[in-house]
């Protein structure tokens, strides 16, 4: 009897917390904070290269660009900019950023890629 | 539906839309810019004869296309330029593909190129698209007007130079002599570097001259460049 009782209680268990994760408030709250926080690091990226040109990215040394992209970069967003394969030393990725972007741009000299993060406060 | 999940619903979809707009403005960029690339290589290594500039500018095409996918994202984009024989009304108030900027827009006495651009975007599995076919007036700065007129009064002083004893290489030598530092002088206070000869012209007494203006470190789109100009004539 007390095995029924237990196999019950577990039974019960386990549809209530399907139902919960199924019904779960928070995951589209966070799909939505997230998403949020992609179109806000996209629109970061997108004003910074209509800041500097893409002309600027084509012909500029490496030093001038991760200086632009620090520049760029705040408390709460990070830039970086790789260009031919080669980063700026002076950017450090978040350990856990609240979301990170990214834009290969083929440009005719070069390949690079701005990359940007925002930070959790 | 949710009002929680319309609202993860409607984030996501605004999310594709702001990446659809960021690859739109790099795509609609990068693309002129190849094109530009590519007017900038012919005006580098072919250098335009004087008497057929029009020609020459006429001919010049340039264009640039990227195919890919980018974040859930399907894209395709294209630019054609060819030289804008005149300038339009819109073009001279100003380009909005500013970030090609300083090529967008017309810039007087310069090679002005209309660019014919189409970019095409689709996302969220085919819900989500954007599709824009447009004008644009890109610039490189050379200086077609300033060469055309330089050649062609370098030459006409030239002409009249050796003409003056045509049949006396010592005195045609001093005439060329005295006329070349004035050429050159008015050839650099328009940022061309000038270098001219002469010789027997095949006939009797005739002469044959040329002349080559450089202007010298043009600021393209993709690093500076040199713009080379011939010119010559054989006096009668």
């Amino acid at each position: 009897m007390q095995f029924i009782d237990i196999a019950v209680a577990t039974g019960y268990a386990a549809v209530c917390l399907s139902l919960i994760v199924l019904m779960n408030p928070v995951a589209p709250r966070e799909t939505a904070v997230e998403a949020g926080a992609q179109s806000t690091l996209d629109s970061a990226i997108s004003a910074y290269v209509g800041h500097v040109g893409l002309p600027f990215l084509t012909t500029s040394s490496e030093e001038a660009i991760c200086l632009s992209a620090a520049e760029a970069s705040n408390a709460t967003l990070v830039f970086d900019v790789v260009v031919e394969g080669s980063s700026c030393g002076s950017a450090i990725a978040p350990s856990s950023p609240l979301a990170s972007s990214s834009l290969t741009l083929d440009l005719p000299s070069r390949t690079l890629v701005i990359e940007a993060w925002l930070v959790r406060q | 539906m949710s009002a929680q999940d319309n609202l993860a619903s409607s984030a996501q979809t605004s999310q594709i839309e702001s990446r659809e707009l960021l690859l739109e403005q790099s795509l609609a960029g990068s693309v002129s810019l190849q094109a530009l690339a590519q007017v900038q290589g012919y005006l580098s290594s072919n250098p335009a004869e004087c008497s057929l500039l029009v020609q020459y500018l006429g001919s010049i095409s340039g264009s640039g296309s990227a195919l890919g996918e980018d974040s859930g994202i399907a894209y395709a984009a294209n630019a054609t330029a060819v030289e804008a024989r005149s300038a339009s009304t819109q073009a001279v108030r100003g380009d909005n593909l500013t970030v090609v900027a300083p090529f967008s827009g017309y810039l007087a006495g310069a090679l002005n190129l209309q660019a014919a651009l189409s970019v095409k975007e689709v996302g969220g599995g085919g819900s989500v698209s954007l599709e824009k076919r447009e004008i644009h007036t890109l610039n490189l700065p050379i200086k077609p007007d300033s060469a055309s007129s330089l050649c062609a009064s370098t030459l006409d002083s030239l002409a009249s130079a050796l003409s003056r004893s045509p049949c006396n290489a010592t005195l045609s030598e001093e005439a060329f002599g005295a006329a070349l530092p004035g050429l050159v002088e008015e050839a650099a206070a328009q940022g061309f570097a000038l270098t001219a000869g002469w010789g027997s012209g095949g006939t009797a007494c005739s002469a044959a001259y040329w002349v080559t203006l450089v202007e010298p470190g043009v600021a393209g789109a993709t690093g500076s460049f040199d713009w080379t100009v011939h010119g010559s004539g054989v006096t009668a």
